[in-house]
């Protein structure tokens, strides 16, 4: 039951809800904002529990920074200094405020408690690299660290517990394009300037002027690249292991890896990387420690897998960006290694069950349509789920990079880890059902029937050379299957290409034309961020 | 009445430690009033996203843009 | 130079896939075996009873259809391959043996299975997933995949002999032709060589795109021919390249750059003869089908490798070919949206004239030869640049 003294300041202050204005037709979330910046004038009142809510887990955050600057104040400064990319970090705040716009209650709790996990543990990492930074001077753990693809699932590597995998390109580029549209064109350009061509997928092309930038922090003894998930990433590694400079071994995993055969040949490859890394550093590959890890994984795995469950019914507090992110980040980047998540995730599934046994519909039962989200999405638009949301009520249900790796690791027998090792890491980021053969990508229907989705959105990313040659099959495969289909078209780190604002055109244009539904805050519907973080 | 000079001043009675209590959580519930009252006004008026990004942003793009890198392809 | 005898006739072989020589072996019960990629084994597809066809898209001007499945942001080879095949010009096939060599041309093989547009009952599509490195991990990957979806798929859906005593055949008269070929090839090491490399080309060319048991006769009358052919009476180029990069299957542009004034001496490039037509060699104690997969594995100049001795392979192989060929530069070319030789033009240009001192231009082009004139731009400037090394040089000296 609401506290009485809450209730009537909400009632009284309610006028600067935004979700309230909307309502009413004297606002709505994108009131508050100084034009094209992205930069709010003052932040959402959300009611007086919520908005307590987020000031508290802002104060966390803040706290977790702190920490960041306190254990490490020299490389952290020095880092800033030395770093275009430590600048961009500046704007988490604006960041994690603009991808929980207009959540309320249990969705707003969970949404920040896997925030948090990702804030407490990338600023960790941040801390430890730059504290470990040849450029920056060094320490103790330089020459324990491995720079690895950020795209290789790093739980093999937790056999050797003396060691610190590093995913290499996401300080630099990856998360930090999440959350700074402005900076990858900058890493681009320069790739560019050296004869690259501008059709190859962004992503890559800025991991490559990051390299030619000479932004890479230096750590490490050898390194680990893969083939994963795709041709350009394949063939950015290239150039990052010549200017990196140390001794490299490519994980090349099976691309078309949904064929019983491939997986004996990722697991031998595993194994390579294995013996390769034992002999680069002198360390044994110890079973027990992987072990350890893995179970955490298994743990994840399990949760995640009765998520999806809940996921599947409109009872669920957790969808949309606080889903996608956390998820992309606990696989990819933590991968089991940190027992933060297993912790955190635990937690949350508790809400989602008490949230489903109340039958708490969330964002206000406002969803009008439930679309799975397929495809490599665009990382400087991390928010774009949430737009849907607020402004067309389309509640992302799952992503397609959510259903990564999740099968469970033996956690006795090494023959078998191994071998679901091998499968598990072939399931990587933007390589699941993006890469593999016409079936994998072909997936999305039976994804979407039985999450209970009738809406798809493609995520078209326009220099993905894979993905665009399945065009007009995926669209005739939605005509021919009843579902509603919407190409988002994107450049995925190059918001030059194609602006928000244009991504933002492609869902209007179907929903006021094909549909003929209103906006549920027409604030939302066109508006400039071009000059947004 | 005689004033009563400086070294004159009558000693303080001894304070309860009940009384030492309260006024250290009286100071820290100040204190914390004081830091959420700065804090929230931070947060509320969305000042640090302000601050970063008409004043610490543009000052650190302007030093980045000016650095020597060591820009090449291998 | 007097015309060589069967340039015209094998001119109007490249006009179409399936062509005059391809029609008459489909006539006489041959099964025509379709590739792409120098990762399938052009040997494998020429065992008893079959013959191999690399699929080229001639005369394709434009991939409407194609550019709707695959968007035009998408390889215009791929694309043209698949315009071309729903048009009905490969009906002739009785299998596409595909590899994942890049994304594009796997979703562009996809197709052919997707919308069926081979009219032929026989025709099915498999693609191999080929690994990234030479070692063992990997010659192992690839013996597995060849042996599943290629050599076990023509014995089971097209009762092909893929027996041991087959491969040792198949191998044999392979070599005879790349014997021919390359001998052919050699004539352009000499200072004023008896051929151009226009005509290189379009004999390479045919020696891919033909059945090779009708083929051969006429190379090797051509060979003959080149053994007494009178060259120009002064070398008629102003300088000598090698061509590097991803898939030019059109000799139109091997003339436009000679009618730039650069010799194309040597042809590292998809379709071309580096690789393609090295001798298989057989180890003792080896079997017919492991030496094959070693001798692609370990010829293969893909971009697509990564690990750095099959990356240094990559340059060291155009190195020799300059030296070997005598050649002043490379072109180093790249199709439009190909993601791995983008990166590797980059890469190889920089490593060739930084590294190795050899002069490089890079471009970019379509399947269809269009902007000719940006290119002959391009072509003209650089065999300038090299000439007024040449003079530096001589200068110096």
């Amino acid at each position: 039951m609401k506290n009485p003294i809450t209730a009537f300041i909400d009632r009284k202050l309610q006028k600067f809800d935004p979700l309230w204005q909307s309502e009413h037709g004297t606002g709505g979330l994108r009131s508050r904002y100084y034009d094209k910046t992205g930069i709010a004038k003052y932040r959402e009142w959300r009611g007086v529990h919520d908005t307590m809510l987020d000031y508290a887990s802002w104060l966390k955050n803040l706290a977790s920074m702190g920490v960041m600057v306190a254990s490490a104040p020299l490389p952290v400064l020095k880092g800033i200094w030395e770093y275009r990319w430590m600048g961009s970090y500046l704007g988490t705040f604006a960041f994690i405020d603009r991808l929980f716009e207009g959540y309320r209650g249990p969705e707003l709790k969970i949404a920040h408690m896997n925030m948090h996990a990702i804030v407490q543990s990338l600023t960790k990492k941040i801390a430890l690299v730059l504290s470990n930074d040849r450029r920056l001077g060094g320490g103790p753990l330089t020459d324990n660290m491995v720079p690895m693809d950020e795209v290789l699932p790093p739980l093999f590597m937790c056999g050797f517990p003396n060691l610190i995998p590093i995913p290499l390109q996401t300080l630099p580029e990856f998360i930090i394009c999440d959350i700074d549209q402005q900076l990858q064109p900058f890493y681009i350009d320069v790739a560019e300037s050296f004869g690259l061509a501008a059709d190859v997928c962004s992503r890559c092309s800025a991991e490559t002027g990051v390299a030619f930038n000479d932004d890479f922090p230096l750590i490490g003894r050898a390194m680990l690249s893969t083939n994963m998930p795709c041709n350009a990433s394949e063939a950015t590694s290239m150039f990052q292991r010549r200017r990196v400079g140390l001794p490299d071994f490519p994980v090349t995993l099976a691309m078309i890896h949904n064929e019983p055969g491939a997986h004996p040949y990722s697991t031998q490859m595993l194994r390579d990387a294995i013996a390769f890394i034992e002999k680069e550093y002198g360390e044994k590959y110890d079973w027990d420690a992987l072990f350890a890890r893995a179970k955490q994984m298994n743990e994840q795995n399990t949760i995640e897998l009765e998520k999806w469950d809940i996921f599947k019914t409109k009872y669920s507090a957790l969808s949309g960006i606080a889903e996608t992110l956390y998820r992309l980040y606990s696989w990819a980047s933590v991968n089991g290694q940190e027992d933060y998540f297993t912790k955190n995730d635990r937690k949350v599934i508790k809400i989602m069950r008490r949230c489903y046994e109340k039958r708490h519909e969330p964002f206000g039962g406002r969803t009008r349509h439930r679309a799975f989200l397929w495809g490599p999405s665009a990382v400087y638009y991390t928010d774009f789920p949430t737009w849907t949301q607020n402004c067309w009520g389309i509640t992302i249900v799952l992503n397609m990079d959510s259903t990564m790796g999740h099968n469970m690791i033996d956690t006795e027998d090494p023959e078998q880890a191994i071998k679901d090792l091998a499968e598990f890491s072939e399931k990587g980021v933007m390589r699941h059902h993006a890469v593999g053969g016409w079936d994998n990508v072909n997936a999305v229907w039976d994804w979407a029937k039985s999450f209970n989705c009738d809406m798809v959105l493609m995520n078209d990313n326009v220099a993905c050379k894979g993905m665009n040659g399945v065009h007009a099959m995926m669209e005739e495969q939605a005509r021919d299957l009843g579902f509603h289909f919407i190409f988002i078209e994107h450049d995925l780190e190059d918001c030059r290409t194609i602006s928000r604002r244009d991504m933002r055109n492609n869902v209007n244009s179907y929903m006021s034309v094909v549909l003929g539904e209103e906006p549920l805050d027409p604030t939302l519907v066109d508006f400039d961020d071009s000059e947004a973080w | 009445m005689k004033k009563l000079c400086k070294c004159e001043k009558k000693a303080a009675p001894a304070r309860s430690p009940g009384k030492v209590a309260a006024g250290i959580l009286g100071k820290l519930a100040l204190f914390g009033l004081g830091a959420f009252l700065v804090t929230f006004t931070i947060y509320m008026f969305n000042l640090e996203n302000k601050l970063i990004y008409y004043v610490i942003r543009p000052f650190l793009n302007k030093h980045y843009d000016a650095q020597k890198r060591d820009r090449r392809i291998v | 130079m007097k015309d060589l005898k069967h340039l015209i006739y094998f001119q109007n072989l490249l006009q179409e896939s399936h062509n005059e020589l391809v029609s008459r072996a489909v006539g006489e019960g041959k099964l025509a075996l379709g590739y792409n990629c120098y990762y399938i084994p052009e040997v494998l597809l020429n065992l008893p009873g079959c013959f191999s066809s690399r699929l080229r898209a001639p005369r394709c001007q434009s991939a409407d259809v194609a550019t709707y499945y695959m968007t035009n942001r998408n390889c215009p080879y791929v694309r043209s391959i698949l315009e071309r095949a729903i048009e009905g010009g490969y009906n002739y096939l009785s299998a596409l043996f595909g590899a994942e060599g890049c994304a594009a041309m796997e979703r562009m093989e996809e197709h052919f299975f997707l919308l069926k547009p081979v009219k032929n009952d026989k025709f099915f599509v498999t693609i191999i997933d080929p690994p990234m490195k030479e070692d063992k991990t990997s010659l192992d990957y690839y013996k597995q995949q060849l042996r599943l979806k290629v050599v076990d798929a023509m014995h089971e859906k097209l009762g092909v002999d893929t027996s041991e005593e087959a491969m040792r055949q198949a191998i044999a008269e392979f070599n005879e032709l790349c014997d021919v070929v390359t001998e052919i090839g050699n004539f352009r090491k000499l200072e004023n060589p008896p051929i151009t490399g226009y005509e290189f080309h379009v004999i390479q060319l045919v020696s891919q795109v033909c059945p090779h048991y009708l083929i051969l006769p006429y190379l090797k009358e051509t060979l003959e021919e080149l053994r007494t052919r009178e060259s120009e009476p002064v070398f008629p180029f102003r300088a000598r390249v090698v061509v590097a990069g991803s898939e030019i299957d059109d000799p139109e542009f091997t003339k436009l750059l000679e009618m730039c004034g650069a010799m194309a001496v040597a042809d590292r490039y998809c379709f071309g003869s580096f690789p393609s037509r090295e001798r298989i060699e057989i180890a003792e104690g080896e079997s017919a089908f492991d030496a094959i997969c070693r001798h692609y594995l370990h010829w293969n100049q893909c971009a697509r490798f990564m690990a750095g001795d099959k990356i240094d392979q990559r340059h060291t192989e155009v190195k020799r070919l300059v030296d070997e060929f005598r050649a002043d530069g490379v072109i180093y070319e790249s199709m439009k949206f190909c993601e791995f030789w983008s990166y590797e033009k980059v890469l190889a240009s920089h490593v060739l004239t930084n590294e190795m001192g050899v002069p490089c231009c890079t471009i970019e082009k379509e399947y269809a030869l269009g902007s000719v004139g940006q290119l002959r731009t391009r072509f003209q400037a650089f065999v300038e640049s090299l000439e007024i090394k040449k003079i530096q040089a001589k200068e110096a000296e």
